[in-house]
């Protein structure tokens, strides 16, 4: 807000000169440490040389000068105007009086020389932030405070980064729980489960052929579970190489049975089904792993090229 | 009393006819110490009617395999050495003029025989090289506007040094396509290193070979192989196998799709399944299994995978896309 204070040197109380003195301030309300702007200006009528000096500002005072300047224009009529701006710094707080100075016209120094004092009688409000002791000045302007913005995102980044917490945590629970239920899924009950279907299906009719198609995968699964090698993926001679490598017992009734498998899937061998139900439960011991009981049993007959009794009937 | 059937009947069969196997093997054991899986495939490329390329460093003993395998097999043989000035007309013939007669008469080329070794077939350029391929795919030769039948059985067995030799030539992609297989020769192992020198010390003099094996036997083994079995599961693997080379996301292989710029084409199916017969009957077996497939599948198909420029940053060969897809394709 502009504050225009005007005053004549019997406004303000002081003997009448042969100059009109008008002084303009603002703001008219303003804070400790902030500038307040001045300006005197002094028209006279240019016989003798005037100025404005003595300004009651300084360390201790309410106002302390920051800026002067001053510069003087003859107006058309032949009449002068002084005009000097000032920056104050504003100390103190309430209701502040204008500081006042002196107006020196002629020579200072000779008779015919005056000097008149001026003290304004308006006011500006100081309001006060701090202490109101404060002395020193204050930037020219106020330091930029932390804005709302950095405080907007950061509950938004704060909840993002949980809920990726979250996630990753729960992914991480959900592959310890997958890998707890495989590590402790026992691949000799599913076979046996598995063999136990099978055989129920042979019972309702399913072709023993299909069924030895069946029991194959379902040993290569039991292989790769219980011993770790990617069996569904090889061929028999391969897997006996792993069996080999891993010296697991029985192996040999095994490898017979896939053998036996593999003749009747590529020879098109058709067993029958008493044969398909005893491999059944050969499969059935050697998946529970009562290999003793295994190796002390009759050995499967494998049949390569020539079959005795159900030989390939294509 | 039970009747014999197709299969029993086609083992016998195969059983009696295989015999010739062995004793071409043992001849070929007389000049050659190891290396029994390159000399298997060129029997199985014989048995199959295919042709074969052979690669490795020189020394190797690839040429010997090839030509005491024709003296053995009692075939007529030509050793072609492919150089850079060759031309087609010096491997198929040419045009003669009689100025006598005052007319043009045809001179066959070397490419006339049962059995011919193209040596060094990468050390020319690729049209003398594309003059092989109406030989290797028609069995036939053009001469002028004559075409003439080659003999049967007429196969080709040409090596090769590995491209990133000076002064070779890249086969071209149809070309290589034309070979049943593409062996890679190896070096021998410490013992048979040893062999083969204190052989080559011991008899400096060369073996001579004797023919063990007439065509009439290669004729009759070939009808054999026709018959074997194959069941469907088998075929079935087969083109999963092939597909995977051309569609790899398709079996969870996505990791292999920018790897492979090119799959192996429709004649790797062809081929995969003739040589996995031929192999059942290396076997004395009257029907394939997916273990014949699976052994010579690296080298029915290596050669019709092309890795990308990506592959070949990583330094990735098609025999690891192969083994890759060996692993994860499962066996019927």
């Amino acid at each position: 807000m502009l504050c225009v204070l005007c005053g004549r040197a019997a406004d303000a109380g002081q003997p009448p000169g042969p100059a009109d003195v008008t002084v303009h301030a603002e703001p008219d309300t303003l804070l400790v440490g902030e500038r307040l702007h001045v300006e005197v200006v002094v028209h006279h009528d240019g016989r003798r040389p005037v100025s404005v000096e003595g300004l009651e500002t300084g360390p201790g005072r309410s106002f302390e000068m920051v800026r002067r300047s001053q510069s003087t224009v003859r107006l058309p009529d032949g009449s002068v105007e002084l005009r000097v701006s000032t920056d104050l710094a504003a100390f103190g707080s309430g209701r502040q009086r204008l500081p006042g100075f002196t107006v020196t016209t002629g020579q200072a120094g000779r008779s015919k020389g005056s000097r008149f004092t001026f003290r304004p009688a308006s006011s500006v409000v100081v309001a006060s932030l701090t202490d109101s002791t404060l002395t020193r000045l204050r930037p020219s302007a106020p330091p930029v405070g932390p804005g709302f913005l950095p405080w907007l995102l950061l509950l938004p980044a704060v909840a993002v980064v949980g809920l990726l917490l979250f996630a990753v945590l729960h992914l991480l629970r959900l592959t310890l729980l997958k890998d707890s239920k495989v590590g402790f899924t026992d691949p000799s009950r599913s076979a046996r489960q598995k063999l136990k279907s099978l055989d129920r299906q042979l019972s309702k009719g399913l072709p023993p052929d299909e069924g030895y198609e069946a029991l194959s995968n379902i040993l290569r699964e039991f292989l790769q579970h219980r011993y770790r090698f990617r069996a569904l993926e090889q061929v028999t001679q391969e897997i006996a190489d792993e069996l080999e490598s891993r010296e697991v017992k029985a192996r040999e009734t095994v490898l017979k049975l896939l053998l036996r498998a593999d003749f009747i899937k590529f020879a098109d061998g058709r067993p029958d089904i008493d044969e398909c139900r005893s491999s059944l439960k050969i499969a059935e011991v050697f998946c529970s792993g009562a290999t003793e009981q295994l190796e002390s049993s009759a050995p499967i007959q494998v049949e390569s090229r020539t079959s005795a009794d159900d030989g390939p009937t294509r | 009393m039970r009747q014999e059937t197709e299969l029993e009947a086609l083992g016998r069969e195969i059983e009696q006819e295989s015999v010739f196997i062995d004793k071409a093997r043992a001849v070929l054991a007389t000049r050659i110490v190891g290396q029994r899986a390159v000399i298997d495939r060129v029997l199985i490329a014989m048995l199959a009617n295919g042709h074969l390329l052979l690669e490795g460093v020189p020394g190797l003993a690839k040429t010997l395999i090839v030509h005491t395998f024709a003296a053995a097999m009692n075939l007529s043989f030509h050793r072609i050495q492919f150089t850079p000035d060759m031309l087609p007309a010096d491997l198929i013939g040419t045009m003669i003029y009689n100025p006598k007669e005052m007319e043009f008469y045809p001179r066959k080329g070397p490419v006339f025989a049962n059995v011919i070794l193209a040596d060094e077939i990468n050390r020319s350029p690729a049209k003398v090289q594309s003059a092989l391929l109406e030989a290797m795919q028609e069995k036939q030769v053009t001469i002028g506007d004559e075409t003439y039948p080659l003999s049967e059985p007429f196969m080709v067995l040409a090596t090769q040094n590995p491209v990133e030799h000076e002064g070779t030539y890249m086969l071209p992609e149809a070309q290589l396509d034309r070979f049943m297989m593409k062996v890679m020769v190896d070096y021998p192992s410490y013992d048979e290193e040893l062999e083969i020198m204190q052989w080559a010390s011991a008899a400096p003099t060369q073996v001579s070979v004797s023919a063990v094996v007439q065509p009439e036997e290669i004729f009759r083994s070939r009808r054999l192989v026709d018959r074997i079995y194959v069941d469907q599961r088998v075929q079935r693997y087969i083109v999963d196998l092939v597909m995977a080379t051309r569609y790899p996301d398709r079996y969870g292989l996505e990791f292999l799709a920018p790897m492979i710029e090119y799959g192996a084409s429709p004649r790797a199916s062809i081929f995969l399944l003739l040589a996995s017969k031929a192999h059942a009957f290396l076997q004395s077996r009257p029907y394939a299994t997916p273990e014949d497939v699976k052994i010579i599948a690296y080298d029915v198909l290596r050669h019709r995978i092309r890795p990308s420029y990506e592959a070949e940053a990583e330094n990735l060969k098609a025999e690891d896309f192969i083994r890759n897809i060996l692993e994860h394709i499962q066996v019927p």
